[in-house]
């Protein structure tokens, strides 16, 4: 069966830690955070921070904050700190998103939960192995492919560059994929006894980008693209759920381009 | 093993859009015969357009009752043994009690 339930030592059954503010004020807030240590033996825990959110403007400013004030052992990736490099992606109140584009104003008043991203092994805290994803990602083989080489550059009309907006964009930050339910139950079989990549659903993101590929004016593997998705598991598990829609950071669209990719198989069967 | 996507993704498709049509008429057709004897239910189900259009519906309905099946089958029986011994089944019963349907029918519009 797929995995309904978390295995046993990843239940959140540890006992968390309450950091108290020293002085509360009106803008003091409680931040609940996922904590996973792979070096202790405990099962992970959430721990409890209330921190004065004074001048803070987005979640990511939160962390760095407790990171900086309260907690030097929490561990989180972050970069660009402007939502380009796709490092913070987290789960934030319920919905997978960047913490460093999600501003505390987009949060509500009550306490502020932050987990990593759904259904994938976490490295420590909120960092995630998204290794599969990567791999997923580079199956799809997202580079330009051509049997012709001109004498200059591949020239595309506006016209034909206009069909990637809205695809090119992708930041691979995994919201969307780890926050898609086909994903959770057909993103990753390894150790469930089919062959490495078989059985599997690439996800909302490396599906993005293999239509960005099939869509591309300049790119002449379309035939070998759309026969590597033909499958029932590759792209088929998609059930337009739409919560990649829903959740990406980036304002695009995965479910669309999917069901575009699912289109371009029905024309060519005819 | 995993099989071709798109034949099943546009037999789904084909046998909702023919089971629209044909599930209204068929409700239509049972709401008109509430109270009618077993006799007034066989001389319809022997009308030759009735036994069409019924063979029509229970084809579509069994075709797409596998083909759902199979998505729920895929989408949650991560064993590949499991999937495939489930997927026969799935197909096997389709066969059985949409060939007994069928069979039903014919032997009802052929001998009336």
């Amino acid at each position: 069966m797929a995995e309904l339930t978390l295995p046993r030592n990843s239940k959140i059954t540890g006992k968390g830690k309450t950091f108290k503010a020293e002085k509360k004020t009106k803008e003091t807030r409680k931040v609940k955070i996922y904590r996973y240590n792979p070096e202790d033996p405990d099962n992970p825990r959430i721990d409890v921070y209330e921190v004065d959110m004074a001048g803070v403007s987005m979640v990511l400013d939160v962390l760095i904050k407790i990171k900086n004030e309260i907690d030097p052992t929490l561990t989180f990736r972050r970069s660009c700190r402007e939502g380009v490099c796709g490092s913070c992606a987290m789960n934030i109140n319920g919905s997978n998103t960047l913490a460093c584009t999600k501003g505390m104003d987009e949060t509500g008043s009550g306490d502020l939960h932050i987990y990593p991203l759904p259904h994938q092994p976490v490295v420590k805290d909120l960092v995630t192995d998204l290794t599969k994803f990567y791999s997923q990602h580079a199956s799809v083989a997202p580079f330009l492919q051509t049997k012709n080489t001109p004498e200059k550059e591949h020239l595309q009309s506006h016209g034909d560059r206009e069909k990637l907006d809205g695809l090119y964009e992708c930041i691979l930050c995994a919201s969307c994929s780890t926050s898609c339910p086909s994903y959770w139950w057909n993103g990753d079989k390894s150790g469930e006894g089919s062959e490495e990549g078989e059985n599997e659903y690439l996800g909302p993101a490396a599906l993005l980008q293999a239509y960005r590929w099939l869509l591309d004016s300049r790119d002449e593997a379309r035939k070998e693209r759309l026969d590597f998705l033909e499958d029932s598991f590759k792209l088929y598990r998609c059930h337009t759920i739409m919560n990649c829609t829903q959740t990406c950071p980036k304002g695009l669209n995965p479910a669309e381009a999917i069901a575009g990719i699912k289109r371009m198989m029905v024309e060519r069967a005819k | 093993m995993s099989t071709k996507g798109t034949p099943h993704f546009i037999a789904q498709r084909i046998t909702a859009l023919l089971l629209i049509p044909t599930i209204i008429w068929f409700l239509i057709s049972m709401v008109g015969h509430f109270g009618s004897d077993r006799a007034e239910i066989y001389a319809w189900l022997a009308n030759r357009t009735t036994a069409m259009v019924l063979a029509v519906f229970l084809l579509a309905l069994f075709f797409h009752m596998r083909l759902g099946m199979q998505e729920v089958i895929d989408d949650y029986i991560a064993n590949p043994d499991t999937r495939s011994m489930l997927s026969f089944l799935n197909t096997f019963f389709a066969l059985v009690i949409g060939g007994i349907a069928f069979w039903s029918i014919l032997s009802i519009t052929l001998t009336a």
